[in-house]
């Protein structure tokens, strides 16, 4: 302990700390859970990919029964996250703590400490990020479906069923050839009476199907964009590291080949940033594009939603500052 | 702030008031003849009006519509024609609604006790019908009136209430855990 290792030999400072055997058991201790923990994930997605398709084929037009099913699977994952982070504060990090103070900084002890530290969180840190993206995929693969066969059988089935909707004054057929998405007057073409036509359930699902289906139409620009984000994320941390390497010359002279290298990865980087929010535009017009094919009668609202959609999400869009 | 503005215009005679009210009267099991008798209107112009109304709010990119609907929705036992509705099965706990409208902290329990008990595979929402006599719609229409105190609240305090809710979510998972046999990871130790 001490100042700036006042006091301590090279060899003091270069010999492995007293709780270096207690660092590497703590870890070793961190891996076997974590590699437990793993195995209760694959229990949990494994059960909840086999059982989800006979709960979905069964439940009602809300889908509650899987909404149930599928909230009680990611209680049990944020439930194994959050005996995780317990771990991680309670177990981690006070070991951390009680030590920190008693090494000097800079010293061998120091770095021990501190790097074993940063693994230990980066350890937690992955298991996270790899128990969000299982769950993210079991959902994906659970509640995926073609909307395709399903929109244009709700069509189909839909008309079908009007053509037997008959006028309730004279009782001739009411030759319905719109989409009515909720309870409607039709006048009857015989005898002017206006009646109330109740289109069903199927019909007030359609909005709803066919949004499902645009999305399902357009989702290509939306995986371009998150690529093109993650990209983006990848070259500033890229550039990032390249930073710090750099000698006070090539920052200053803004020269050399590490620098050189830097703006190379600069211009994919903007490249990129440029790119990720076009796509996401492309994306929601897409959506609407599609909508108003599939629905329309309904294309002056697609349009306004449309715009207000628009504000918003550009509304939260920016841009980083590199200073290159 | 509505005045003047076109998105808060009433559609086919049904104000955004009438359309806040009638859904905090379905939503507590009010039926929709109940009250489009009681609004004077037949189901088509209701239903028109509904449709109107949700696509103002998906037209308005700031938000007022949907905001100014929780106000309101708030208020539906004031409204001058939907006040006075009821389902026929009854209001519900009264007590246990006016404890929950005056107890901050009762409602933070039973929104974490909610939250808690989604995440254990129940219907939350049932949970509380089922032990508190409270439906989801009084429940929303108190939720709107704790949001409107929200705004005027201290960071600390928010705070306070925020924490409350956590500790009862953790303390009513442990238990619908326990009645469920356990949780997945439970008996794995560090």
């Amino acid at each position: 302990m001490g100042l700036f290792n006042w006091g301590k030999s090279k060899e003091e400072q270069q010999q492995p700390p007293a709780f270096k055997s207690e660092l590497d058991a703590l870890e070793n201790r961190l891996d076997t859970f974590l590699a437990k923990m793993n195995e209760r994930i694959d229990i949990l997605l494994t059960g909840f990919l086999q059982e989800a398709p006979a709960i979905i084929a069964t439940d009602d037009r809300f889908g509650q029964a899987y909404n149930r099913f599928s909230a009680a699977m990611k209680g049990q994952a944020g439930n194994m996250r959050e005996k995780v982070q317990d771990v991680s504060e309670n177990q981690i990090e006070p070991v951390y703590r009680q030590y920190i103070d008693t090494v000097s900084a800079g010293s061998e002890a120091y770095r021990t400490l501190y790097e074993w530290r940063n693994r230990c969180a980066e350890k937690v840190s992955i298991w996270e990020e790899q128990l969000q993206l299982r769950v993210d995929q079991a959902t994906e693969q659970v509640e995926y479906k073609d909307y395709e066969p399903v929109f244009s059988e709700m069509m189909h089935t839909y008309y079908e069923q009007c053509k037997s909707v008959n006028c309730r004054q004279c009782g001739a057929p009411l030759h319905i050839q719109q989409v009515y998405y909720y309870t409607a007057y039709v006048t009857c073409g015989s005898c002017q009476t206006q009646n109330i036509f109740e289109p069903g359930v199927i019909a007030r699902d359609i909005e709803h199907t066919a949004r499902k289906l645009a999305e399902q139409r357009s989702k290509h620009f939306l995986d371009l964009s998150e690529q093109r984000r993650k990209e983006e994320n990848e070259y500033y941390r890229q550039m990032h590291a390249i930073q710090t390497g750099l000698t006070l010359k090539e920052l200053e002279t803004q020269s050399g080949p590490g620098y050189q290298q830097l703006l190379v990865l600069e211009e994919k980087r903007l490249q990129a940033e440029k790119e990720a929010p076009e796509l996401l535009d492309k994306y929601y017009r897409n959506i609407f594009d599609e909508l108003n094919k599939l629905l329309p009668d309904l294309k002056e609202h697609h349009e306004k939603f449309f715009v207000s959609l628009q504000t918003n999400y550009q509304r939260y869009q920016s841009k980083r500052s590199t200073n290159i | 702030m509505s005045q003047n503005n076109p998105l808060f215009e009433p559609i086919h005679g049904i104000s955004l008031y009438d359309y806040s009210s009638a859904n905090a009267k379905l939503a507590n099991g009010v039926p929709v003849e109940a009250i489009c008798s009681a609004l004077g209107v037949e189901i088509p112009v209701w239903e028109d009006a509904s449709q109107g109304w949700v696509q103002r709010m998906q037209e308005d990119a700031d938000f007022i519509v949907i905001s100014e609907m929780g106000t309101f929705f708030a208020q539906a036992d004031q409204h001058p024609k939907l006040g006075h509705l009821q389902p026929a099965a009854g209001g519900g706990n009264a007590q246990n609604l006016q404890l929950l409208a005056t107890d901050r902290y009762f409602y933070e329990e039973l929104n974490g006790a909610r939250s808690a008990a989604y995440e254990a595979g129940l219907d939350g929402a049932q949970w509380i019908q089922d032990n508190y006599g409270i439906s989801l719609g009084d429940f929303q229409q108190v939720a709107m009136q704790w949001m409107e105190q929200q705004k005027n609240e201290a960071p600390e305090e928010m705070l306070q209430y925020v924490n409350h809710m956590e500790a009862k979510r953790q303390e009513y998972a442990r238990k619908f855990a326990d009645e469920n046999g356990g949780n997945i990871a439970d008996d794995v130790d560090f």
